[in-house]
């Protein structure tokens, strides 16, 4: 008996071992002398010898026999051979023509005086891991794709709900143009042949139809502002404030209000949306200030780690702090539409613009009578600095 | 030719109401008498290159003003412009796009075109016929065609 066949034999705990080798799921063992004889082998390497080679293994027998095949055999003994030099390695085998794929762990086998005695193989079966990576694999690129429709599906449905928005404004203007102009043309043509009551029914409609047009202006303006894509820059927000106020004003508000800008700080944003933003909340506080003693229209804001808050403040007529909430509701008005123009769409497409940007919006009464609306925008490395 | 009729203006515009309006507008000061309506872009090439059912017409009487309507029949406002805008002997006559249109794009793509003026046609009457006034007012009286 060799030295090796000794090593395996004598080993009392020899019946354990055999157990826990031939239990392992998916683990091909076998060792070999330096003559490739086997030394010892697991159940799962005796069947595979008998599936791929049809060869029916015992210890003793050389592996390299049992390989008819003399390619595989040169490179079967190629990597026993490297093992038997004492080298540790791991080698992919992928059977050709088949999903099977092995990795095969090779290192060679020491007797107690540290002299190479034979190789150890211990090849693990990764054809169902190697396929679940494969499937991982696909499915992401399928992701990948389904986002890409899915992109292209919201390109599609954005660019209908914009021919929609026109084709509102071209279809539902036509009509009340049509109203409000031929009720102008019967006051104009038989306004003598009706009394007053019919002269004033008349006028009704009309006004109506310019009531129903300003509902639709701002229908549009928030479906607009609904699909808008943020094109962000940054913004010299107090000229911005300063130039959205002036054309907000008409000549006889800006003569009776006092005007007070502050040192606002500049910021990062779409001009255009913000635009918007500054004209709403600057013809809200004209209009509510519309005919009370010392029009007051102040702007200020103030700075935090992470945002900048911007705070428009007047003196007008205000509104109950319990109905905060429902200023920025579309359509939603806290003043009756006979004392104070506008469909109550303003501050909703205020808040969709601020909320695309990534800010807040709110409105509050403050002491002495100040109405305030405030919104904030995230601060980034540009908007931090203060104007020279 | 002698029987060549003076136009003043060409009306560009499908929606029978929006013609009656629009020349009621101009009609209450004095500028409707020579307002001449076509219902189509496809017509208004017609008349402005004098062919078709205008053949025979002399493409050298321009009309004073060419108000156009963006949403046409047939041949749409832009392209009706780009038409009058890209012929030399048509190029000078003024265009008002005259529309329902707010859209940023039309407005961009009409002064790309050479359009004079853009319009938002107004709901309200009283501001339409104001509108129809100054617009009488300025291309009709105040402008100097070449």
């Amino acid at each position: 008996m060799s030295r090796a066949s000794e090593f395996f034999s004598a080993d009392s705990s020899a019946s354990l071992l055999r157990a826990i080798l031939d239990g392992l799921p998916n683990a091909i063992i076998f060792a070999l002398d330096r003559e490739y004889r086997y030394l010892a082998f697991n159940r799962k390497h005796r069947s595979a010898m008998r599936d791929v080679w049809n060869a029916t293994v015992k210890i003793g027998d050389s592996l390299l026999d049992c390989m008819t095949m003399p390619s595989l055999r040169v490179l079967a003994k190629a990597s026993i051979d490297r093992a038997l030099a004492g080298e540790s390695f791991i080698e992919r085998q992928e059977q050709t023509g088949t999903d099977i794929l092995y990795e095969l762990r090779w290192q060679p086998l020491y007797d107690a005086d540290d002299l190479i005695i034979g190789a150890l193989s211990i090849a693990a079966d990764l054809t169902e891991l190697h396929s679940a990576q494969l499937k991982v694999e696909r499915l992401n690129i399928d992701l990948e794709r389904r986002g890409i429709e899915r992109g292209a599906l919201l390109a599609a449905a954005n660019e209908e709900l914009e021919s929609f928005a026109s084709n509102i404004t071209h279809d539902l203007k036509a009509p009340l143009r049509a109203i409000s102009g031929y009720s102008a043309m019967v006051l104009e043509d038989y306004g003598p042949k009706l009394d007053v009551e019919g002269q004033r029914k008349l006028t009704v409609i009309a006004d109506n139809a310019v009531k129903m047009n300003a509902l639709i202006c701002d229908l549009v303006a928030l479906i607009r502002v609904g699909i808008a894509k943020l094109k962000p820059v940054p913004i010299a927000m107090r000229d911005m404030a300063r130039a959205m106020y002036h054309e907000s004003a008409s000549p006889e508000d800006s003569s009776a209000i006092a005007f007070d800008l502050g040192d606002i700080p500049d910021c990062v944003g779409d001009p255009t949306l913000l635009r918007k933003v500054w004209a709403n909340l600057f013809s809200n506080a004209i209009k509510f200030t519309t005919g009370r003693p010392g029009r007051v229209i102040e702007v200020l804001a103030d700075t935090s780690g992470t945002e900048i808050k911007y705070r428009i403040r007047d003196n007008g007529v205000g509104f109950d702090n319990r109905y905060a909430h429902k200023l920025f509701k579309l359509f939603s008005r806290l003043h009756s539409g006979e004392a104070y123009a506008g469909a109550g769409a303003g501050l909703a497409i205020v808040k969709r613009i601020v909320e695309l940007h990534g800010g807040k919006v709110g409105a509050e009464m403050l002491k002495g009578e100040r109405t305030e609306f405030w919104f904030t925008l995230p601060r980034t490395e540009a908007s931090g600095s203060e104007l020279p | 030719m002698g029987t060549a009729k003076q136009v003043d203006i060409l009306l560009v515009e499908d929606n029978p109401n929006d013609v009656e309006l629009t020349i009621r507008g101009f009609s209450k000061y004095n500028f409707g008498n020579n307002i001449e309506v076509v219902r189509d872009g496809e017509e208004a090439l017609e008349f402005i290159f004098a062919r078709g059912r205008y053949q025979g017409r002399d493409i050298l009487d321009k009309p004073s003003l060419i108000l156009l309507d963006l949403k046409l029949p047939k041949v749409d406002g832009l392209e009706v412009l780009k038409a009058i805008k890209s012929d030399p002997r048509t190029k000078s006559i003024p265009v008002v796009v005259l529309t329902t249109s707010r859209e940023e794009s039309d407005k961009i793509a009409s002064y790309d075109l050479g359009a004079n003026s853009y319009i938002v046609k107004p709901v309200d009457f009283s501001k339409f016929t104001e509108v129809a006034r100054q617009l009488g007012y300025y291309w009709l009286l105040l402008n100097e065609s070449p």
